[in-house]
């Protein structure tokens, strides 16, 4: 590989060469501060389909730097289980995962100790959804069939695996993504456990695993290693490349039928961004967005995400958790701006619609007030609170207030609550001309009470102009400025 | 003249806790050339570490008066020039840097290598490097110098070249010096006095010329090349074969049992009613089987008693 | 898959284009490797001439220690290591989880046992009677020492570009220990590494195409260093 050095003047050049590129690797070791030698670092700690989808890069990590010019974000990806155990050591300042099962542990880890989280509950942030992917001449079926049935969709693929005609790819392990997917698979028992499903062979597995099913060789209770069917396989990849791995779909014992008849689920955030990236060529999406008349209803393939700053008197001593800076991010996090950036990452990826959803505040909906109209005559705004995130609980018995916006200030002129669906009525008599808004505060929403304890989240305060109203006096036909 | 330069009172010396080297008494004096013969195994490089201070005495002690320096048998050069590993050795002793090249050369000349001064190691030959191994140990001027085996695996040319072109420097460069040899020419050539040493102790001391003349015991005799062995009445007589002469009207008569082609002549293996001989005759020499008569004119006698 | 040819295009422009992205992951990769390097030879070049050349019980049992560390998974180092970094470990209260300086930490510890190994094998394998002999003449442990490194500086530069090697290509500990963070402790192997997790694969490509480069010319130049030190052993050219 290296020249003999015959000559003396070939060594003296080789040599010269190797010490000009010692040299060229001391300088810019010396020269290059680092880049955020000024700035501190935020530690975050979460999952990693919020940056394997780049949206940390591209958006997260930049706005927060520019609307915050004291910090920088340090995200450390790690699967939301791996990142809740970091964060409950004290090894970060905040948390974001999507696992309501276990952040409900997190936020009340029982016998007394202390919540992990240093707000009541983790910050509602945004949400995406789970899709099943299958080949581009889907011989199971499935899209033709089954667009919104995920449980009838998983039903056809175990009948065309086992007639080996199909393929499906796990991520295998307890990744968020093989949780959901064993929660389908768990939707095709009947009563004791046993397969609804000729030909397929379900396991169950343990509460500490996720729960839910597996298709297996035999029922009962999971093995610590299961054996599975000759169509199904488990590769033990991250997200992006299980999914590389099923579109190249290469397994030695894979079905007869010859190669591109793979099916798996991953977050759609993921596959878009790979879609746009062009590293995926055969896959398409060929079931989403459950419909709520099929098994599982609307919320089956919902992925919703939440953030938590880290508690610094539950952790151990010497954690040093920058809870400013962790509080500082969820505010940017939660904030309008971030949140409508967010939505709009990716949107428009083949014509899809935004992988993330922003949900961090709730959505007012209200009647328009009357005007122009004499001061002191009552006027009554109807109007509904509504939970961004799909398929979530009314947010029943909230305060919204109506607020007057004047001069830079604000002035509340009336209250209420909103009722078991989240409806409002603010009854009110103006006096001031001004824009008239609906504002909610912070809100906490108990979300799932299947778990316990109950899993709840916290929504950031949101506003809606109703309307600009000006305010005549009786008698007088003038109007204020 | 004080005391000895060098002075081991019942020294004992041991490796891998198993006693090698027992119960020597030995001392060098100013201007001795000593040189310790034995055979393999014997304890001799054992001895000269623990003459060298390298080897802690298990019993006994050493004193010296004087810094000893120890060559030893395997002196390996370091991937540099000659000049360089005698400078490197004189800065080892403690030489000031200024003295060392001079020093250097100095030694190097007394061994007949100043020409390989400039080289590298790697291109010496293995004589050429024991040279400068030996250049090394010369350069030093210790008081005492100890030799391991100077010439071993030299080729016989070589050997003889570097005997000598060392006699001269070893005697000079040092107060005085013990040198470990395998082969008893070499310890004639250089010796005042060879000390022969068996199964780890002190067997013999005294000059080349008197050892030869008068062998302390019948071992120490045949390892000094006393190769024929006659029953005499009640001697037992040992003989080199320069004791022995073909003589038509001598005293043993015996039958050639082998020929060995030596260079300009051809040793005989001579096997008689007494016992056995070798005898040296100039070529073509009688055949194996042939008959012979021989006289003995000298060789060393010892009593029956003695024999083992 | 025309990702290979894509990501050694996009490779060459990152690079011509001066980005700070790469700029940065460059920086970092020669500081874990060039401080990583140093704390290795300053600890273990002692430790591989005690080893390979002193006399004392149990050295058999550090050579092993030694030769066991040379072939330890990185992933194990990693996560032992940050383990003891947690808040509440007892390297806690340093601060290095997820910081460059735990990256350095970690790597210094994977190349330790590279260069005192290599040490002690290159100066255990020194000609018999080498060291013996230059003590015999009066060397102190000092000289001793030093002419076992200067006659084992071939396998002294072994030592060292395996350590340098094994600081630029290392992943498992870093992103355990650094958490592999774009724009703080993230290095080219690691981000290579990120890249393809994401699907990336061009980019990942082009990182690995950028730290192959790296390698090459770092490599080549410790290489062509060690040639030129070996060259006294082993060319006979002089006109003697």
């Amino acid at each position: 590989m290296f020249p003999s050095f015959r000559s003396p003047a070939a060594r003296g050049a080789a040599i010269g060469a190797a010490a000009v590129a010692l040299a060229g690797v001391v300088a810019v070791i010396v020269r290059a501060p680092a880049v955020h030698a000024s700035t501190t670092a935020v530690n975050i700690v979460g999952t990693s389909d919020v940056s394997d989808s780049d949206l940390v890069q591209s958006v997260l990590a930049p706005g927060f730097a520019a609307a915050y010019p004291g910090y920088h974000l340090n995200y450390i990806p790690k699967g939301t289980g791996a990142a809740i155990a970091y964060a409950e050591s004290g090894a970060a300042d905040g948390l974001i995962v999507h696992a309501e099962s276990l952040e409900n542990q997190f936020v009340d880890p029982g016998n007394g100790r202390p919540s992990y989280s240093y707000e009541p509950f983790g910050r509602a942030i945004f949400y995406g959804d789970f899709v099943l992917l299958g080949p581009s001449d889907d011989p199971a079926g499935v899209l033709a069939r089954a667009p919104h049935d995920v449980v009838d969709a998983f039903k056809d693929i175990a009948v065309a695996g086992a007639a080996g005609k199909a393929d499906f790819v796990s991520r295998g392990g307890t990744p968020g993504t093989t949780v959901e997917e064993h929660q389908i698979w768990q939707l095709l028992t009947g009563s004791g456990g046993a397969s609804k499903v000729d030909g397929l062979t379900l396991c169950e597995l343990s509460a500490a695993d996720g729960g839910g099913y597996s298709p297996s060789t035999a029922s009962g209770s999971c093995p610590a290693s299961i054996r599975y069917p000759s169509w199904y396989h488990a590769t033990g990849l991250n997200q992006g490349p299980n999914v590389e791995a099923g579109d190249a779909c290469d397994f030695p014992n894979a079905s007869r039928s010859g190669s591109n008849d793979c099916y798996l689920l991953t977050d759609r955030g993921t596959f878009d961004y790979l879609e746009s990236t062009h590293a995926v060529s055969k896959l398409q999406v060929v079931t989403r967005d459950n419909a709520a008349n099929a098994p599982g209803g609307s919320t089956l393939l919902t992925n919703y995400f939440h953030a938590y700053a880290v508690n610094p008197a539950a952790v151990p001593a010497h954690s040093d958790i920058d809870i400013t800076g962790a509080e500082d991010f969820l505010n940017y996090l939660t904030s309008p701006a971030t949140q409508t950036a967010v939505s709009a990452y990716l949107a428009g990826t083949n014509g899809d619609t935004a992988p993330f959803t922003g949900d961090a505040a709730p959505l007012i909906t209200a009647s328009e007030p009357k005007t122009p109209t004499t001061a002191g005559t009552e006027q009554t705004i109807h109007g509904r609170l509504v939970n961004v995130a799909p398929a979530t609980p009314p947010l029943a018995s909230q305060p919204v207030k109506l607020v007057v916006a004047r001069r830079g200030t604000t002035r509340t002129v009336a209250t209420a609550k909103t009722d078991a669906t989240g409806h409002f009525t603010l009854s009110f008599r103006p006096t001031t001309s001004g824009v008239y808004l609906v504002v909610t505060g912070r809100l906490t929403q108990v979300e799932n009470t299947a778990l316990t304890p109950a899993f709840a989240d916290l929504l950031a305060p949101s506003a809606k102009a109703i309307g600009r109203v000006v305010v005549v006096r009786p008698g007088t036909a003038r109007s204020t400025r | 003249m004080s005391g000895p330069l060098l002075q081991a009172r019942g020294l004992c010396l041991a490796r891998r806790r198993s006693e090698i080297v027992h119960d020597v008494d030995f001392a060098v004096r100013e201007g001795e050339v000593v040189a310790i013969l034995g055979p393999n195994g014997a304890g001799k490089s054992t001895l000269l570490a623990g003459l060298a201070g390298e080897l802690a005495p298990h019993m006994g002690t050493v004193t010296a008066h004087g810094r000893v320096a120890l060559a030893h048998q395997n002196g390996a050069l370091a991937a540099r020039s000659a000049r360089a590993n005698v400078e490197v050795a004189l800065a080892w002793w403690g030489v000031p840097a200024g003295e060392r090249r001079a020093r250097a050369m100095r030694a190097l000349e007394q061994l007949s290598a100043a020409d390989l001064a400039e080289r590298q190691v790697a291109t010496l030959s293995g004589g050429q490097r024991r040279r400068v191994h030996l250049a090394r140990a010369v350069a030093l001027n210790a008081d005492l110098l100890l030799l391991d085996e100077p010439f071993t695996a030299l080729d016989v040319s070589a050997r003889d070249a570097l005997l000598d072109d060392i006699s001269g420097p070893v005697r000079t460069s040092a107060r005085a010096v013990v040198l470990v040899v395998h082969d008893r020419a070499e310890a004639w050539g250089l010796a005042d006095r060879v000390v022969v040493m068996m199964s780890g102790r002190l067997v013999a001391d005294d000059t080349p010329h008197a050892l030869l003349a008068a062998p302390p015991s019948p071992d120490v005799a045949r390892f000094l090349g006393f190769s024929g062995e006659l029953r005499d009445g009640d001697e037992l007589v040992l003989t080199r074969p320069a004791h022995v002469v073909v003589d038509p009207s001598g005293r043993y008569e015996g039958t050639v049992t082998r020929r060995v082609m030596q260079e300009d002549a051809i040793r005989l293996d001579v096997r008689c009613e007494q016992g056995r001989l070798q005898v040296v005759v100039p070529p073509p020499g009688p055949d194996v089987g042939s008959a012979l008569r021989l006289a003995v004119v000298g060789g060393a006698r010892f009593a029956s008693a003695s024999h083992p | 898959m025309d990702f290979l040819w894509s990501g050694i295009r996009q490779g060459w422009h990152l690079l011509v284009s001066g980005d700070p992205y790469l700029d940065h992951l460059i920086v970092v990769t020669l500081k874990v490797t060039a401080v990583s390097t140093i704390a290795a030879l300053v600890v273990g070049l002692p430790l591989g001439l005690v080893i390979g050349l002193g006399r004392f019980p149990g050295r058999g049992v550090a050579r092993a220690l030694a030769n066991i560390g040379l072939v330890l998974p990185p992933v194990l180092v990693g996560l032992v290591l940050s383990l003891l970094m947690f808040p509440a470990s007892p390297l806690g209260r340093f601060h290095l989880l997820f910081t460059l300086r735990g990256v350095y930490l970690a790597q210094s510890v994977l190349a330790l046992p590279i260069v005192t190994a290599l040490t002690a094998s290159a100066v255990t394998s020194l000609p018999e009677g080498l060291i013996d002999q230059a003590r015999a003449f009066g060397a102190s442990r000092t000289q001793q020492w030093a002419l076992a490194l200067r006659e084992a500086r071939f396998g002294i530069a072994t030592a060292t570009i395996a350590a340098v090697g094994s600081a630029l290509s290392e992943v498992g500990a870093v992103v355990l220990v650094g958490g592999n963070i774009e724009g703080s402790d993230q290095t080219l192997a690691s981000a290579a590494l990120e890249k393809v997790n994401a699907g990336q694969f061009a980019e990942g490509v082009a990182i690995a195409i950028v730290l192959l480069g790296l390698i090459v010319l770092v490599v080549a130049a410790l290489t062509a260093l060690q040639v030129r030190g070996a060259r006294f052993t082993a060319a006979g050219r002089s006109s003697a």
